[in-house]
């Protein structure tokens, strides 16, 4: 009997057997509405439940397999615990350079534009924006170059970041999972979301201001000493 | 990271890198400036400027000062420090690193300079 043969046997005559097939479908239910849906706040929660289904098929997995301890659900386990540790720790940490580096500041004003719970405004000419578990941190570069609905738009697009962390455990739960989600897919996805909030136009507007701010090379002048 | 003390010594011994001297001099002969404006007035990239302005922030020779106009947000950038105040600090960096390294014999050649340090 090789291991597969073996998996399969053991899981038959497990305990556990229903609730494998049971979780294992809701798993597969899951994936498909992710596929099937179009609204990308819906397909974020689709992902997420398919997510939560194959994280309760470890243990469940890992509990039928009394007679045949595979070696790969011990390398998996060491695996998750590693890596919910490293996750937990990384905004932390980034926050902590952050505030070393730049320095920032809260601002009251920019949370109720589009309805974040903490904005912070750092201090750095570049414009940048990004969220750190359900903290959105924008640059003062980025307030510098976009107007009202361009800056609305950036601030929508980490809102959906903010709601993809603020789901329990979604970003941790991908590297668990191995599920096929890219960052660009996440991205392309909070662009609908942002798009769908303050309207294509001024997502579009922002999103080229940005990509020139980047891309305006001057030959040779070049300064990065640092 | 931060550098704590700015310590470069080349060829060109010097405070400052070109670009963070020009835009300096940008900012001393022309008062507190706008990113896109001392881009333009120097011909530099935007992106370069902001990552230079961030660097001369982060070491206190600039300061960005915040604006509202139309309640649209602009920030301005403005010397902090004058150019003798930085070659004082840059000078003075070099001068206490080697003093605490070779401290003999910086003030053997001060002493034969008829300098006392």
């Amino acid at each position: 009997m090789n291991s597969i043969e073996c998996t399969i046997a053991c899981l038959k005559s497990s305990p556990l057997f229903i609730p494998t097939i049971l979780v294992s479908a809701g798993f597969f239910i899951s994936v498909i509405g992710y596929f099937a849906t179009k609204n990308s706040l819906t397909g974020l929660r689709f992902y997420w439940l398919a997510n939560v289904f194959a994280l309760i098929n470890a243990p469940v997995v890992f509990f039928s397999m009394s007679c045949d301890m595979l070696w790969f659900m011990r390398v998996y386990f060491i695996y998750a615990m590693t890596a919910i540790a490293i996750l937990l720790l990384a905004p932390t940490v980034y926050k902590l350079y952050l505030r070393r580096v730049y320095g920032y500041a809260r601002d009251v004003e920019l949370e109720k534009l589009v309805g974040i719970e903490k904005v912070f405004v750092f201090n750095s000419a570049l414009p940048k924006a990004f969220t750190l578990g359900k903290e959105v941190f924008i640059s003062a570069g980025m307030l510098d170059i976009l107007d009202g609905d361009e800056l609305k738009a950036v601030l929508a697009h980490e809102k959906f970041h903010v709601v993809q962390n603020a789901t329990p455990l979604l970003g941790r739960l991908k590297v668990l999972t191995f599920l096929p989600i890219s960052p660009e897919k996440l991205e392309i996805m909070a662009d609908e979301y942002a798009a769908s909030i303050v309207g294509r136009d001024a997502l579009e507007r922002a999103k080229k201001k940005i990509t020139e701010f980047y891309t305006t090379a001057d030959l040779g002048d070049l300064d990065y000493s640092e | 990271m931060v550098k704590k003390e700015r310590i470069e010594i080349d060829d060109r011994i010097s405070a400052l890198s070109p670009l963070e001297e020009r835009i300096m001099e940008y900012l001393w002969n022309h008062g507190p400036s706008h990113v896109s404006k001392i881009s333009e007035s120097i011909g530099i990239s935007i992106s370069s400027v902001a990552a230079t302005l961030d660097r001369l922030v982060r070491h206190g020779f600039v300061e960005r000062r915040q604006e509202k106009i139309d309640g649209r947000r602009k920030y301005v950038y403005y010397a902090k420090l004058g150019k003798t105040d930085i070659e004082r600090k840059f000078v003075e960096g070099v001068l206490d690193k080697l003093m605490s390294n070779f401290g003999e014999i910086v003030a053997e050649y001060f002493h034969k300079r008829g300098i006392k340090p």
